[in-house]
């Protein structure tokens, strides 16, 4: 049998992906796994932080095992509070990544690290016209969404629920009406807690999910990977299939006809 | 006379010739995967040898990390 996902590439800015599934690298325990979900994640797009060095232990091997042949290094800004220090990190990130891909981030709130609406529209406009392929993390909001994509960005990314609380699909309401709506992908991002999630946004018509703390803190960080890449997957097939509708009544599977004991009439 | 100046926050002294080359190898910091940032400005790599530092200078030294 063929098999569709093979030719059912995501395409970012016109580079297509194999992989509907981006990972995020942080909070991995250590670096082996890390190395691991990599690999049975099979994600072609793993995203990464820019920090400080620490001066004291200028050497850390936590992203040694990330090929950028194999999958594209994507830069976030987090830790950006407004449009103008994301900007700030995105141009760093370049100068060591050697590309202008960046998943844009201002979140200036700590408690909840939701988006700044603002901050995030004018820093993509500002990268936009400076070259950068700007991927925005962004709160479910189909106007947003709009504005971002007429400001340039090769995508939207809108949060299923605040970021690493695993709490699955809180804004499914508003995402299905940023797909409905949307020209460029739709990578939900942030929330994704189990599998489940994934296949749900999946099914639901979303070209991507980026997910990171629900496989970094499992059990099994590699297993945890390779289940959620399954699970993306069938999603993405599912929504291909074209799911069938649902109804508040029965419908009887079997024939309705023809049962045992039955008399003619 | 050593030169002070600011690394990712912190004071260092650094002897002379004070250059960001000379940083980087007093720190052991590989240059691959990082970026030097001096006042806001980033400084590209190949200009490392070439790039003085001035007493009072704030340099940032970044790489990538974990991150989602």
């Amino acid at each position: 049998m063929e098999d569709s996902t093979l030719t059912d590439a995501l395409v970012f800015a016109g580079r297509s992906f194999g992989s509907r599934l981006l990972l995020g690298t942080g909070k991995f325990g250590r670096p082996e796994q890390l190395s691991g979900a990599v690999e049975e994640s099979a994600s072609e797009i793993v995203t990464v932080a820019v920090r400080r060095v620490n001066l004291e232990d200028p050497e850390d091997p936590t992203l040694s095992a990330l090929d950028p042949e194999r999958a594209l290094i994507l830069p976030n800004t987090s830790g950006a509070r407004d449009g103008e220090e994301a900007v700030r990190i995105a141009t760093v990130a370049a100068a060591i990544v050697g590309h202008k891909w960046v998943k844009l981030e201002v979140t200036p709130d700590p408690d909840y690290l939701l988006p700044d609406p603002i901050g995030t529209l004018e820093a993509a406009r500002i990268l936009v016209e400076r070259g950068f392929i700007v991927l925005p993390y962004m709160n479910a909001d189909p106007v947003l969404a709009r504005h971002l994509e007429a400001a340039g960005c090769a995508a939207v990314m809108p949060l299923a629920a605040p970021i690493g609380t695993n709490n699955g699909l809180k804004t499914i309401d508003q995402i299905r009406i940023i797909i409905e709506q949307a020209s460029v992908p739709v990578v939900v991002d942030a929330g994704l807690g189990a599998p489940s999630h994934a296949a749900a946004a999946m099914e639901l018509g979303a070209d991507a999910v980026l997910v990171n703390t629900a496989i970094a803190t499992a059990g099994d960080p590699p297993a945890m990977a390779r289940a959620f890449a399954r699970a993306v997957r069938a999603g993405r097939e599912a929504h291909l299939a074209g799911l069938a509708g649902a109804s508040h009544r029965a419908s009887a599977s079997s024939p309705l006809t023809g049962f045992l004991g039955e008399r003619e009439a | 006379m050593d030169t002070q100046i600011e690394v990712n926050g912190s004071q260092r002294s650094l002897p002379d010739p004070p250059t960001l080359a000379a940083l980087f190898a007093e720190l052991g910091i590989s240059r691959q995967g990082t970026a030097a940032v001096i006042n806001g400005e980033i400084v590209e790599q190949a200009s490392y040898e070439q790039t003085p530092l001035t007493p009072g200078d704030s340099v940032e030294v970044v790489r990538m990390v974990g991150g989602g």
